[in-house]
C-alpha cells in the first residue's frame, strides 16, 4: 500500500503543468540550434583554413587542418547527441528488463535478441560482470548472454552514430547487421562447447545458494523514474561521456590528421589496402591488444580511409580494436576461466577477420 | 538503519556524496556501508551499479536519485522501522 501511494505521488509531482510544455520545447530549441551548429562545420573549416589561414589546398597542412577543425567538432556533437537519446533510452531498458525479456527464449530467437538489445545498452568493462551473473542467475543460458556480451561493445550507439554520420546509412547498417550476425553465431558457437565447465566455482555455489534459499526479506524494489529524472540521465550520461571520451577523441583526431596530412598514400593501401589476403587479420591481430572507445577510433579509421586504405580491413582493425579490452577480460576471468576467455576472444578476433574480408569482397 | 552503496569501478562516488547529503538533511540515524564484492551485489539483486540500498529495501540500481527522493525514502524508511 505505502509503495503504491509513493509511486502516484512520485509520478504526479514529476510534472507541474506549467513546465509540460517547457520541456519539450526546450529539447526543440536544443535540438534546432545543434543542427544549424553541424551544418555550418564543413564550410567553417574550409574558410577558416584556406581563406583565413590561406593555406594551399592541396598542401599536407591544409589537409591535417581542415581535418582537424570539422571532424573534431562534428564527430563531438555526433558523440553528445547519441549519448543523449541513449542516456534516456536506457532509463527504459534497464538490465533487469533486458533480463525479462530474454528468460525463456529458445536458442536461435534468443541470441537475435540479445544481439540486438546490445545495441542501445551501454556498456563499460566492470558493468559486464555483474551483468553476466545476473543473467546466469535466472536461467539465461551463456550461450545468449556471450551473444549479449559480443554484440554490447562493437555494436554501439556511439559507433554506430559515428559511421552513420561520416559514411553514409549504408555502411552504418552493414556494420550493424555484420556486428550482429558476428554476435548470434559467436552465441551459437559457444553455447556448443558447454560452457557452463568454464564457470569459476563461486559463481556455481552461488547459483546453487540462491536457489535453496529465496530471501524473503530483501526486496528489490527501485523507485519509479519521472520524466525529469529520464532527461537528466541524458544529460548526466553526455557529461560522463565526453569526460571519459574527449582524451581519447582528441587524440585519436590529432593522430587521425596527422596521418591525412602526412603519411603517404602507398604505405597505407599497401597495409591496410584488400590485395594481400594477409592484410586483413594483420589489422585484426595488431587491434587485439589496443583498446580504444568507438569515439577515438573513429578518426583514425576515417584518416585511413581516405588514404586509399580497404574498407573492410579498417572496420575489421576498428571491431577487434573496440570488441576486447584488456579490463573487460580481467573482470571476466573472476566469473569464468581462462579456456571459454580464449574461446571469446578467439571468436571475436575470427568474426572481426570475417567482417573485413566480406566489406572487402563486397565494396 | 543501514543504507548500503554498491558499487564497481565505474565510478559511483557521486552516488555515496548523495546518500551521505540526504542522511544530513533528513536527520535520520543511519550508517553507510560500501559494498564492492561481486557475490553481495548479486545476493541483493543487483545488476548494475551504482546501486543504492535503504534497510532493507533495493530504491535505485544502475543510477544515482535526486537527493530530495533519497531524503523522502529515508524518511519513509525510518517511520517504518520505528
Amino acid at each position: 500500500m505505502d509503495i503504491i501511494d509513493e509511486k502516484q505521488i512520485l509520478a504526479t509531482n514529476a510534472m507541474p503543468p506549467k513546465r509540460r510544455y517547457a520541456l519539450p520545447l526546450k529539447l526543440f530549441t536544443y535540438g534546432l540550434i545543434w543542427y544549424f551548429v553541424y551544418i555550418q562545420l564543413d564550410p567553417f573549416s574550409n574558410w577558416f583554413t584556406y581563406k583565413l589561414l590561406g593555406l594551399a589546398v592541396d598542401s599536407h597542412l591544409g589537409g591535417a587542418i581542415a581535418f582537424f577543425i570539422a571532424d573534431a567538432p562534428k564527430v563531438l556533437m555526433l558523440v553528445v547527441l547519441i549519448t543523449y537519446v541513449v542516456g534516456v533510452t536506457r532509463t527504459f531498458l534497464t538490465p533487469e528488463r533486458i533480463r525479462s525479456m530474454l528468460v525463456g527464449r529458445r536458442e536461435l530467437p534468443g541470441n537475435i535478441l540479445a544481439a540486438l538489445l546490445g545495441v542501445p545498452t551501454p556498456f563499460c568493462s566492470c558493468s559486464a560482470i555483474p551483468l553476466f551473473l545476473g543473467f546466469l542467475e535466472s536461467g539465461i543460458p551463456i550461450g545468449i548472454t556471450m551473444s549479449f556480451l559480443i554484440s554490447c561493445p562493437v555494436v554501439n550507439e556511439v559507433a554506430l552514430a559515428l559511421l552513420y554520420g561520416l559514411y553514409g546509412w549504408k555502411i552504418a547498417t552493414l556494420y550493424a547487421l555484420m556486428g550482429m550476425t558476428k554476435a548470434v553465431i559467436g552465441g551459437l558457437v559457444i553455447a556448443r562447447i558447454h560452457p557452463e565447465r568454464f564457470l569459476e566455482s563461486w559463481v556455481a555455489e552461488l547459483q546453487i545458494r540462491d536457489s535453496e534459499n529465496e530471501s524473503t526479506e530483501e526486496e528489490f524494489d527501485p523507485i519509479p523514474l519521472t520524466w525529469d529524472d529520464r532527461i537528466e540521465s541524458g544529460t548526466t550520461m553526455v557529461r560522463e561521456t565526453l569526460a571519459g571520451i574527449w582524451l581519447y577523441l582528441v587524440g585519436g583526431i590529432a593522430l587521425g590528421a596527422a596521418i591525412y596530412g602526412y603519411m603517404p598514400v602507398d604505405m597505407v593501401s599497401n597495409y591496410m589496402g584488400k590485395e594481400a589476403w594477409w592484410n586483413v587479420p594483420i589489422a585484426v591481430l595488431l587491434g587485439l591488444p589496443l583498446y580504444a572507445s568507438a569515439a577515438g577510433v573513429i578518426p583514425i579509421i576515417q584518416a585511413f580511409l581516405s588514404k586509399g586504405a580497404a574498407l573492410g580491413t579498417t572496420l575489421a582493425f576498428m571491431m577487434s580494436v573496440i570488441g576486447i579490452s584488456i579490463p573487460e577480460l580481467i573482470m571476466l576471468r573472476k566469473v569464468i576461466k581462462l579456456p571459454l576467455i580464449s574461446i571469446f576472444v578467439g571468436i571475436v578476433a575470427l568474426g572481426s577477420v570475417i567482417v573485413g574480408y566480406v566489406f572487402n569482397a563486397l565494396i | 538503519m543501514v543504507v548500503k552503496v554498491f558499487m564497481s569501478c565505474c565510478g559511483g562516488g557521486n552516488a555515496v556524496d548523495a546518500v551521505n547529503e540526504a542522511i544530513k538533511i533528513s536527520g535520520v540515524e543511519a550508517k553507510v556501508e560500501i559494498v564492492t564484492d561481486l557475490a553481495e551485489v548479486m545476493k541483493a539483486k543487483i545488476m548494475s551499479t551504482p546501486a543504492i540500498k535503504i534497510g532493507s529495501r533495493v530504491v535505485a540500481s544502475g543510477r544515482v536519485p535526486k537527493v530530495q527522493d533519497l531524503v523522502k525514502l529515508l524518511n519513509e524508511a525510518a517511520a517504518k522501522e520505528a
